[in-house]
């Protein structure tokens, strides 16, 4: 089955410096990629690039098969939905959703009007369409913003950070809604942002970008539990990193000495050899803490430095004795440690990951 | 207790006072001098309209005052349609670009209307470069003379109203989210439906706005008529000047002035008004 959308060693590049740097990516139809990167990684220049808001130095873009790289925008069977909502401040909502419409070739007013209805129910915005933009919240406004990409049913939606502008809780509900929506009407969608969380609830792959080049393509689980290079795992979630040197390999298994001499077993996806400098993963969440009187296996002795309550969890900051930093997140009905208090600490072996 | 405002900042009433007084004196008191003498009879003193009657009366002053306004409007137009593209671009620039390109807009402006009317004076007679210029395009078969013609005189209004217009443009036409311009390109719109359908509507109050100040200088245009036109071309500001200092008739003068203002300031009322109604379309 060919992808909906494929980009082949995509390039751009402005003087000299490589913003998008040889970038490949297919999608199948009904698929929510999202492109997750820090500011400057190169994620917004490659949406651009699928738009055709800017043309690729080298490489091109597929769409449902096509060849569009040398396609202006216009001319692309693609729908935007933009950070600052960009809706036609001089038109009303109807003349917003409908503007896709017309330039498609659609000029039957009643069906202009039954699709705007239709589509502005869809995103639960029912009588709004003789209203202005202006007069319209946020919020609502990037349902407008969301109507009149739909619409025109696209062949690969893009959003641009779509929720930056909106505050917390609003957006938080938003974005399930905008998944729930395009899974719903099995639309094809990339979705650029520089929020984790936002790209792990709302898409079924990440590309995480970093310096124009996708440092890893999975589903938001695989990125999370299974994180390949350093930088993935430091971007996605919270993350304990702890340098160390590869002792043993067994199958599927490997023994790493930390450089505190603490030997400790984990998982590995990445290739590895005995002797490599590598860095183990382990999430806050994978780490216990018990009384400094537990006697249990694989206790580390340690010191409570920081103690924040979060209401679902408390965040801890605790030392070991050899100095490297951890942080941990416990269950309030077990957070019994306070600051300066010694503890002993476990990890979660079946947790630990080796990578890049 | 109530705690005294402390003031730091020093925004102060004479601010305001000061310039409104110097206003006052060298504007709204001629300004009233004028209306006055204009209805008032130059023997017995009285009350009079007969300067206004005298006016519109005569077929040869309303034509007059429509050669004024018409003249005017025509430079308007030119000012819109070359005005535009040239703020459009500069609105675009960046940089050092930018500065340069805005300073050759302005540049104009540093040398007297009197120097640039000169030039025209030059340009514009039958061996002229203007002439030529329009025979090389098929415009004009025979080599012709615009000095003194309405021709010449639009040339020398487009002049000098051009630099003001596209000044005035490229702020608003900046302001045009370039986001928005972008969604209507990625919604199926090229480059010139959407300046049609976005561009255009979102700068129009600044096309207003341009157009009125253009229209409103030329109408009170004085030396370009006057030296462009070679007594020929006869519009409000040069017969007011005529009835003041060739004829001595102040009062026909100011009456004259009172209709010209009244005229620009109806216009300019009714295309704000117009241009409001029309911003809200779709």
């Amino acid at each position: 089955m060919s992808s909906q959308l494929e980009l082949k060693e995509l390039v751009k590049e402005y003087k000299g410096f490589r913003a998008v740097d040889k970038i490949n990516i297919q999608i199948q139809k009904g698929d929510i990629l999202s492109l997750l990167g820090p500011s400057g990684c190169g994620k917004t220049t490659t949406l651009r690039m699928i738009a055709g808001l800017l043309t690729p130095t080298e490489g091109d873009v597929f769409l449902a098969g096509e060849k569009i790289t040398e396609k202006p925008p216009y001319k692309r069977d693609i729908a935007m939905v933009f950070q600052n909502y960009a809706l036609f401040p001089h038109m009303r909502v109807y003349g917003n959703v409908v503007y896709g419409l017309k330039n498609r070739g659609i000029k039957d007013k009643k069906i202009l009007r039954k699709k705007a209805e239709e589509v502005l129910s869809i995103v639960q915005l029912e009588g709004v369409e003789d209203r202005f933009p202006r007069q319209l919240s946020g919020g609502q406004q990037q349902r407008v913003s969301l109507a009149r990409a739909m619409v025109v049913e696209p062949k690969i939606m893009l959003f641009d950070e779509p929720l930056s502008n909106l505050d917390a809780k609003l957006r938080v509900q938003t974005r399930i809604e905008i998944r729930n929506l395009l899974k719903q009407l099995n639309i094809t969608a990339i979705y650029v942002t520089h929020d984790q969380e936002e790209a792990l609830t709302i898409s079924d792959w990440i590309a995480v970008m970093n310096k124009g080049r996708i440092e890893q393509l999975a589903s938001p689980t695989e990125l999370y539990s299974m994180p390949k290079t350093k930088f993935v795992a430091d971007f996605i979630g919270h993350a304990n990193l702890l340098e160390g040197v590869v002792e043993k390999i067994s199958e599927g298994h490997v023994e790493v000495m930390l450089h505190n001499g603490i030997l400790v077993h984990c998982i590995s996806p990445a290739k590895i050899h005995v002797g490599d400098k590598r860095f183990i993963l382990v999430r806050p969440e994978n780490i216990n803490l018990f009384p400094v009187e537990s006697t249990e296996e694989n206790l580390f002795d340690a010191v409570v430095e920081e103690r924040n309550f979060l209401g679902s969890v408390v965040r801890y900051k605790v030392r070991l004795a050899s100095g490297i930093a951890l942080e941990c997140e416990i269950h309030p009905d077990y957070a019994f440690a306070e600051v300066r208090d010694a503890v002993k600490v476990q990890f979660n072996k079946e947790k630990m990951v080796l990578v890049g | 207790m109530k705690q005294k405002e402390k003031k730091w900042t020093y925004v102060n009433k004479w601010y305001i006072i000061l310039p409104l007084a110097f206003l006052m004196v060298i504007y709204l008191i001629p300004l009233g001098r004028m209306l006055w003498l204009s209805i008032c009879d130059k023997e017995t003193g009285e009350y009079t309209a007969e300067y206004f009657m005298a006016f519109f009366k005569d077929g040869y002053y309303i034509g007059v005052l429509s050669r004024t306004l018409i003249l005017s409007l025509w430079s308007v137009v030119f000012c819109i349609i070359m005005g535009y593209p040239v703020a459009y671009k500069v609105a675009h620039m960046k940089g050092w670009k930018r500065s340069i390109a805005t300073t050759f807009l302005v540049l104009p402006l540093w040398v007297s209307i009197t120097i640039r009317m000169f030039g025209w004076m030059a340009i514009l007679p039958k061996s002229g470069v203007f002439s030529i210029i329009l025979q090389a395009l098929h415009i004009i078969s025979e080599p012709q003379n615009f000095l003194g013609s309405n021709v010449g005189v639009i040339m020398g209004l487009i002049h000098c109203g051009l630099p003001y217009f596209a000044m005035i443009m490229i702020s608003p036409i900046e302001n045009v989210d370039p986001y928005v311009e972008e969604a209507s390109y990625v919604f199926g719109a090229g480059f010139v439906k959407t300046f049609f359908k976005v561009t255009l509507p979102l700068t129009s109050p600044g096309i207003v706005s341009g157009a009125l100040l253009v229209f409103a200088l030329n109408t009170a245009a004085f030396m370009v008529p006057v030296m462009l036109g070679g007594g020929k071309v006869m519009v409000m500001t040069n017969m007011i000047y005529q009835q003041t200092m060739f004829i001595f008739d102040w009062n026909f003068a100011a009456a004259l002035s009172v209709v010209l203002l009244f005229v620009s300031m109806f216009i300019v009322t009714l295309s704000s008004f117009l241009s409001n109604k029309m911003r809200i379309q779709e």
